[in-house]
């Protein structure tokens, strides 16, 4: 069997050795230039997107209620920005600040009342749960 | 040797080896040479181990040779089953282990590097995986030593614990980590449909009638993505950011060990759970030659941009795994030759060429090619070394290279219908590479060095010239003689026994 | 009627028990020194009658002792089967551990305190113990009091902040055993019975009643608060860190997993599956663990304190023995299925968290570290404490051939079993986060360095080796072996036959009833 592209290879490394020989430069420096230009910043690119988006769910995990609440005030800033005054919005970015600082300080813990509710709320379930189930 | 040891226990025996040999490795950590002969010694006495398997498992019709430790599940094993194909894989590896041995202690006595105790401690525990792996009879045995690989790599590839060490480490543990999740899941669920793990020849046949179309689809996408080792894109990122490792982890764990012991996997699952006539009625094939030859072709181009010679490199392993892919996905006898024959040849090619960048790295201290101008003349030997493994990445003889290459385009033609299309992306790759390597070899020797302080003849130490030198030999010897090391033989073997291949 | 020796056993453990926290007491008085030589040989002794009564039942059969002569329903009973051998051996196995590792870090935590400290804790080992072998339900009850009433005390003893930690486990834990004691009030007043036996040859005809389906809501209820079950959790991540270490360990490895059998015990003994089939309490269960799974880990990531972080990571462990006690009804498997998953998990988190937590005793002991951050260059003055906390680590994340792995690939094949594909998600997902903020401990530990510590080329001076005294050392060692060493135990399949006992008892797993 005759390998139909052998001959294009030995081709390709003679014309390769004889352009380099001939013009002092490597050929096909344009196909380089794109691997260089658009490819690796399109690659770039992706990596930074997923990079972001793996950091952001570190952030969020590392404080959830108070990422969330971040989460929530940026948006409505965003949202209601064009309609309301620029002194209201002034002050919703100032809360915006006071949620971020608070992040960066420890963990809230559950108080002993929530704890509480929380446990009344699970045997509530449960109960609805029985009494939908059962009859 | 006969009566020396048993061969049921050899497997373990040669899995042992390094086990045994760390621990003396941290029991003379203050003493340099005589932990270093420890390893040579532990890498010198499993290569015997595993080379003395070859001609039973030759001689043996490919019967395995198997050893059982314990049933952990009804009909699941632990314990290992010596192959024509494992042993393919664990001559690579264990003989490779010889060699960069003796590299690294040049490597880390020259760039006096720390922590040198814990670096030859894992280097044992992770050959101890990779060969594990080679040998392990089922897919449970083999998940265990995939994760010991997996963990006991991240401390070399975080060796030098800079920021940057660091969190490369941490990528490298994150995917492959994530990736032993899937793993695990594909294991319990063929478990869980078959009641088996165990590697057949010809697939597990039951397989087919447990369980539907659509789950054997989705198994085969959850061992792919088990399998991130064996970095096909959009899953390859850990390997180039792994590159801060010291060269000698790169040369035998990234160009040998780590990866192929994701490629093994692929090409056990394909030919020995689900067998080629199951791939071919799923048509999952083509599917796989299809992610191979995108990530062939992609990582071709992205090697092209690469100006850190071990990142161009890695690149171009990238590559070259999955030209070992897609030779299984052809699914043709010659195909899944040339596949298994590459795992072999591609590693003593590559790992020539990370040896020779670790070499330069230690001489002049230089990492970008285009740095590199007239080195060519400094260190004649290291970049003659390089050409050849060159030439082999780029398929021209006279080197290994050249007869994969040649059984890749055979299987596609063998395989007939859309797969005769692909030897013309084979050429693309092949004109690539060439782009991609010969600018290496043209700046080391026909480029003018800017300082040009004389081109005096300036090697690396011979604890790491000797290792480079013979790997290239070999590679040469490869393209004349491929029974060295029996390799053409086993993997005629291993190639008669799966039986039923589709035309 | 005649008992052999081993049969008077389950009482003894007990009376042994209780008789030397009172010594401990009056010796205390005499000479300090004495406790802890008292505690450690009475655990001692506990433990080899634990191994003769494991023993006896695997051999001969069910142990049932009378307390006073007194015949079952009107008299307590003390039954030991192979459910409560098993539990009896884990517990005292990590209390004779963690008495041996208190010995140097209650000298130097609490020095004025080691008398109280040591009476309390035997009086722990007492109520866990009672819980275990008891064979009546309002006995199980007085015994809960007792070690909870012993551990707030515990709790509270580095005072400060300890105190308010201690207020509100004792708030939540009373909750919790008035919930316990409301369900046995409401059992009581439909069977009149308090015996578990009794009680489960009495229930059957009464199943549709809803005073005993509330009664069983009442259970689960309250000792879901006692073992912190999400989103019942809120009491553990203070208790956990500001307890002394080895009562840390003991929370986190023994005192949430007896409240676990407990459970299991009132589920399967006092009813029984064909009840449990009847509500769908189970299923719900299997997804409030599968979200406590989730959310105790992610949490735990939140951490910066080393001890808040392994508590909040012991939320998510005790999801996976409710998930596995959840899906115990569903499987059928001779080996995953019933409750072979959740009873070896109870082991097996026993073994890591103990060590972990020692552990981080060990570093608070020796520098006062408490904040992962603190941790740089700990791998080279500590490597014997570091190395175990790498191998218990490596559990948690479930890397072969650990402990963690064995319940990892158990629990997820009940899953397969059940059909319930996406607890498989869970679990993998869960060792990934575990795998987040184990790792970061580590790589602190090992990896990085401090910002005035330059690289180093040769062997650097500064890492001179400061390990922790031998009696501390040791029991740290050997949970960190164990976890290795039981994990390739476990897939031998060598203790499968006690779980396999206990499906036999329940009528689960391949003995379930199509």
């Amino acid at each position: 069997m005759i390998l139909i592209d052998e001959p294009l290879m030995y081709a390709f490394v003679a014309f390769w050795i004889i352009w380099v020989a001939v013009r002092r430069k490597e050929p096909g420096r344009w196909l380089i230039k794109f691997c260089e230009g658009p490819l690796m910043t399109f690659a770039r690119f992706i990596d930074f997107y997923v990079m972001r988006m793996a950091g952001f769910f570190v952030w969020v995990s590392k404080n959830p209620m108070v990422a969330l609440r971040i989460k929530e005030k940026e948006v409505r800033l965003k949202v209601e920005k064009p309609v309301i005054t620029p002194k209201k919005a002034e002050e919703y970015e100032r809360g915006l600040e006071e949620v971020r600082i608070r992040y960066t300080k420890e963990l809230p813990r559950l108080s002993l009342g929530a704890s509480i509710l929380l446990i009344l709320l699970f045997f509530l379930v449960y109960l609805a749960m029985y009494l939908l189930t059962v009859h | 040797m006969e009566q020396l040891i048993p061969i049921p226990y050899r497997p373990l025996l040669a899995i042992l080896c390094p086990a045994i040999g760390s621990i003396f490795i941290v029991l003379f950590g203050k003493r340099p040479n005589i932990r270093e002969s420890w390893t040579m010694l532990a890498s010198i006495a499993q290569f015997l181990i595993v080379f003395s398997m070859v001609p039973i498992v030759i001689g043996g019709n490919g019967e395995p040779i198997k050893y059982t430790l314990f049933t952990a599940f009804p009909s699941v094993d632990f314990g290992f089953s010596v192959d024509a194909f494992g042993l393919i894989f664990a001559i690579t590896s264990s003989f490779l282990w010889i060699l960069v041995s003796s590299y690294s202690i040049g490597y880390m006595r020259s760039l006096h590097e720390h922590a040198q105790t814990r670096y030859y401690f894992c280097f044992c525990w992770a050959i101890f995986g990779a060969v594990g792996v080679a040998l392990s009879g089922n897919l449970f045995t083999m998940f265990v030593f995939y994760e010991i690989l997996t963990v006991s790599t991240y401390p070399l590839v975080a060796h030098d614990q800079t920021p940057e060490a660091l969190f490369a480490g941490r990528k490298y543990l994150a995917y492959l980590l994530t990736a032993g999740g899937f793993f695990l899941a594909a294991v319990v669920i063929t478990y869980y449909f078959t009641g088996t793990t165990d590697f057949v020849t010809g697939g597990i046949p039951n397989l087919a009638s447990e369980a539907s179309r659509t789950a054997l689809m989705a198994l085969f996408a959850l061992f792919l993505l088990g399998f991130m080792k064996a970095a096909w894109m959009p899953f390859h990122s850990w390997l180039p950011t792994a590159m801060v490792a010291p060269t000698p982890v790169s040369a035998l764990l990234h160009a040998v060990a780590v990866v192929k012991a994701g490629v093994f996997g692929i090409v056990r699952v394909v030919c020995y759970i689900y067998g080629v006539d199951l791939m071919h009625g799923l048509g999952l094939g083509l599917v796989l030659a299809c992610l191979a030859t995108f990530t062939i072709i992609v990582a071709n181009l992205f090697a092209l941009a690469q100006d850190n010679l071990k990142r161009r490199l890695a690149y171009s392993t990238i590559n070259q795994l999955s030209l070992i892919i897609f030779g299984v996905a052809l699914l043709s006898p010659e195909g899944i030759e040339g596949a298994m024959m590459h795992i072999p040849f591609h590693g003593f090619m590559k790992i020539t060429l990370f040896m020779c960048a670790g070499a330069i790295i230690v001489v002049s201290g230089k990492k970008n090619i285009s740095e590199m101008a007239g080195i060519g003349k400094e260190m004649p030997v290291t970049m003659i070394a390089f050409t050849i493994g060159a030439l082999g990445m780029c398929a021209l003889p006279p080197t290994a290279g050249y007869i994969t290459h040649h059984f890749f385009v055979h299987g596609c033609e063998e395989a007939g219908g859309t797969m005769s299309f692909f030897p013309y992306v084979l050429l693309i790759a092949a004109i690539l590479d060439v782009m991609y390597f010969f600018p290496i070899i043209y700046t080391a020797f026909f480029a003018k060095s800017e300082g040009s302080s004389g081109s005096k003849i300036n090697e690396a130490p011979l604890f790491m010239l000797v290792p480079i030198a013979i790997t290239a030999t070999v590679s040469i010897i490869f393209f004349f003689y491929p029974d060295l090391f029996h390799i053409s033989e086993l993997v005629e073997t291993a190639v008669s026994s799966l039986g039923g291949v589709h035309p | 009627m005649i008992l052999s020796v081993v049969e008077q056993f389950p009482v003894l453990v007990i009376v042994v028990s209780l008789l030397s926290a009172f010594t401990i007491l009056i010796a205390g008085w005499l000479n300090k020194k004495s406790c802890w030589v008292i505690s450690f040989a009475t655990i001692l002794v506990q433990l080899v009658m634990a191994v003769f009564i494991l023993h006896h039942v695997l051999t001969v059969g069910t142990i049932h002792y009378w307390l006073g002569g007194w015949s079952p329903p009107w008299g307590i009973e003390y039954v030991v089967d192979a459910l409560n051998a098993y539990i009896l051996v884990i517990v005292l196995s990590l209390a004779l551990i963690c008495v041996t590792y208190s010995k140097r870090s209650i000298a130097h935590e609490l020095p004025q305190k080691i008398v109280s400290f040591y009476t309390l804790y035997q009086l722990l080992v007492t109520g866990l113990c009672g819980v275990t072998v008891t064979g009546d339900i309002f006995n199980m009850y007085v015994f809960i009091e007792i070690f909870s009433l012993s551990a707030y005390a515990l709790i509270a003893s580095r005072g400060k902040i300890a105190l308010k930690a201690s207020f509100t486990y004792l708030v939540l834990g009373s909750i919790g055993a008035c919930f316990f004691l409301l369900g046995i009030g409401f059992l009581y007043s439909v069977t009149g019975s308090l015996n578990m036996h009794d009680l489960s040859l009495i229930l059957p005809p009464l199943y549709e009643n809803k005073v005993v389906q509330a009664a069983f809501v009442f259970f689960v209820v309250g000792l879901s608060i006692k073992m912190a079950l999400f989103p019942l959790h809120t009491w553990l991540p203070d208790a956990h860190s500001f307890a002394p270490s080895e009562i840390s360990a003991m929370l986190s490895g023994i005192i949430i997993e007896v409240s676990t059998y407990a459970l299991i015990r009132v589920s399967f003994s006092v009813y029984t599956v064909a009840f449990i089939k009847l509500l769908p309490i189970f299923d719900f269960l299997c997804w409030v663990a599968a979200f406590g799974i989730i959310i105790g880990s992610v949490l735990a990531i939140a951490q910066y304190n080393l001890k808040r972080m392994l508590a909040y990571s012991s939320v998510s462990q005790m999801g996976y023995i409710m998930l596995a006690v959840g899906l115990s009804t569903s499987t059928h498997s001779a080996l995953w299925g019933g409750l072979t998953p959740a009873l070896m998990h109870i082991l097996n988190h026993a073994l890591m968290k103990g060590c972990l937590f020692l552990v981080a005793g060990a570093f608070i002991y020796k520098a006062e570290l408490w904040n992962i951050t603190d941790f740089q260059g700990l791998g080279r003055k500590m490597p014997y404490t570091c190395a175990a906390f790498m191998l218990a680590a490596i559990s948690m994340i479930g890397v072969p051939p650990s402990v963690g792995f064995v319940s990892k690939v158990y629990i997820i094949l009940a899953c397969l079993e059940s059909g319930k594909f996406i607890f498989v998600a869970v679990m993998l997902l869960s060792s990934l986060l575990n795998l987040v903020y184990f790792w970061r401990v580590i790589e602190t530990m090992y990896m990085k360095r401090g910002e005035g510590e330059e690289r180093s080329h040769s062997h650097s001076s500064s890492s001179k080796i400061d390990e922790i005294p031998l009696s501390m050392l040791i029991p740290v060692l050997t949970l960190a072996g164990l976890c290795i060493i039981m994990g390739v135990v476990w897939l031998t399949e060598i203790p499968l036959p006690i779980l396999d006992q206990v499906n036999a008892l329940f009528g689960l797993g391949r003995y379930a009833i199509p």
